[in-house]
């Protein structure tokens, strides 16, 4: 395949661009990726980004191999999480000191007791009082009352402002 | 029973010692997984019935009742929908697990459906099915964190004004520390127009059912101030607040609307949720909910609707409903 920005060498590798929901691929040679690449590195730091950023989203992640595979149904497991699926009541031996640990902590530290309110948070806090003067502005510019919503949002960024400080 | 609530289900999750649990896909082993329940269901309730298709399904479950099914259950490799009109067992086979027993009903029935589940369950192990099975682990799920006892509660829950202040991710993070969940119930679209969600217990393991019928009736206390404090604020100022405003549009527009398609109907009807529940519409909030289900195209299709007139026929019916014009 001929590559699709030079039109002169061959392709090697497949440059895939994600923006949104869209995918764009195109195949090109080496130069011209190296080139593009350049370009893409040039815009980030235009936008805002850091070199480091950059550097850290050039590294490929590499493929994992699976630490464990099931030996009755052959499913992969490496590392128990919410997403993990067993293929079959065997796979449960793969994960079992990865459960075990998991079971250790069902009953988190802090657990309160029935009937105790659980937000820990007071109706008074200072994250609740700029809760309910957000939602004042709101209602204020909901219904065309901008001199309130002002103040309200002048109240708002004063408070944030000595929040920041403290 | 608070304001909140529109239903409860309560489930017990069960998968075969033998055989490969259901992400696998092996279709022999799910075909065997399908026989040996339905078998055994069909000899426990034997007037029960497979629900086959989308209009049978229809037919015999309310909305609410198949509010957390897969919605194209039907099509999923060897799955079946089982139904036992008499005790209100439903049965979902191959659909996540092998077995997922459920029991639905309001929140005072709780520990009531708690019961019938695990009736259930026991009349299933009596017939001499082996279900997969661990001393640390209790019984397993395809989802190693959903191991435990397989009970597994969920409370479809209404909260608008916590929805629309943005409360809900703070209060999910706080109950997610507690190994509880509250998910939003999202409509087709990914939206979630009738601001429902769903509060559950993430695990099982090492939890009685006590305690988990005890912590979802707190959070749901809890979660029904919140919403009451929230509704409080917005709604009782002389009904001028936009609030206010949004609901008595609501309730115009579904009075008189002559087309209305299942986001744009569940956006309002949540409005006149929230307006029955302040207390500013003359409505009950079981008149509100007896709307639901007119949700879903199925209630159409199975009178022998069209699909293009199905958003006629929605308005028609949720207008006579609210005895408008």
């Amino acid at each position: 395949m001929i590559c699709e920005v030079c039109r002169e060498k061959n392709a090697e590798i497949v440059f895939k661009t994600v923006t949104g929901n869209q995918v764009a691929t195109k195949a090109m040679c080496m130069s011209c990726a190296h080139n593009m690449q350049q370009d893409m590195i040039k815009m980030f730091i235009a936008l805002g980004f850091r070199k480091d950023q950059i550097d850290q989203a050039e590294v490929e992640p590499q493929d994992k191999i699976p630490a464990v595979l099931c030996v009755n149904c052959g499913r992969p497991y490496d590392q128990l999480s919410e997403q993990t699926m067993a293929g079959c009541a065997v796979c449960y031996e793969a994960m079992r000191e990865d459960l075990k640990a998991r079971m250790a902590v069902v009953e988190p530290a802090g657990m309160p007791e029935a009937g105790q309110d659980i937000t820990g948070k007071q109706d008074n806090s200072v994250e609740d009082e700029v809760r309910d003067l957000r939602y004042r502005l709101m209602e204020a510019v909901t219904r065309e009352e901008f001199e309130e919503a002002a103040a309200l949002r002048d109240r708002i960024a004063l408070i944030e402002r000595v929040e920041e400080q403290s | 029973m608070p304001d909140i609530v529109i239903n409860i289900e309560v489930s017990l999750r069960r998968n075969y010692q033998d055989l490969r649990f259901c992400p696998q896909d092996n279709a022999e082993d799910l075909r065997e997984s399908r026989r040996r329940s339905l078998s055994v269901l069909q000899t426990n309730y034997p007037k029960g019935q497979v629900l086959g298709n989308a209009l049978e399904y229809a037919s015999e479950l309310s909305y609410l009742q198949g509010a957390l099914l897969p919605a194209d259950y039907y099509k999923i490799n060897h799955a079946a929908l089982f139904y036992d009109r008499h005790t209100d067992v439903i049965a979902a086979i191959n659909m996540d697990d092998h077995l997922v027993l459920k029991a639905c009903g309001g929140l005072e029935q709780l520990d009531h459906l708690q019961q019938v589940v695990r009736e259930a369950g026991q009349a299933m192990a009596q017939t001499g099915l082996v279900f997969a099975q661990d001393a640390d682990f209790g019984y397993l799920s395809y989802r190693p964190t959903m191991s435990g006892s397989g009970l597994f509660i969920n409370a479809i829950l209404h909260l608008p004004m916590l929805h629309y202040l943005k409360q809900i991710r703070s209060l999910g993070e706080m109950l997610k520390a507690q190994e509880y969940l509250l998910r939003p119930i999202a409509a087709h679209d990914k939206r979630n127009p009738a601001k429902m969600y769903v509060l559950s217990n993430a695990t099982s393991l090492n939890r009685g059912d006590g305690v988990l019928v005890q912590r979802i009736r707190e959070f749901v206390d809890l979660l029904s101030k919140r919403e009451a404090l929230l509704r409080g604020k917005a709604l009782t100022r002389n009904g001028q607040s936009a609030f206010a405003d949004q609901v008595w549009r609501s309730y115009g527009i579904l009075r008189f609307a002559r087309r209305l398609n299942d986001g744009d109907f569940l956006n309002h009807w949540s409005n006149l949720r929230l307006g029955s529940m302040a207390g500013i519409l003359p409505l009950s909030i079981e008149t509100v909910d007896s709307l639901l289900v007119y949700t879903g195209n199925q209630v159409f299709l199975k009178e022998g609707a069209d699909t293009k007139n199905i958003v006629g026929l929605r308005a028609q019916n949720v207008r006579q409903a609210l005895s408008g014009g």
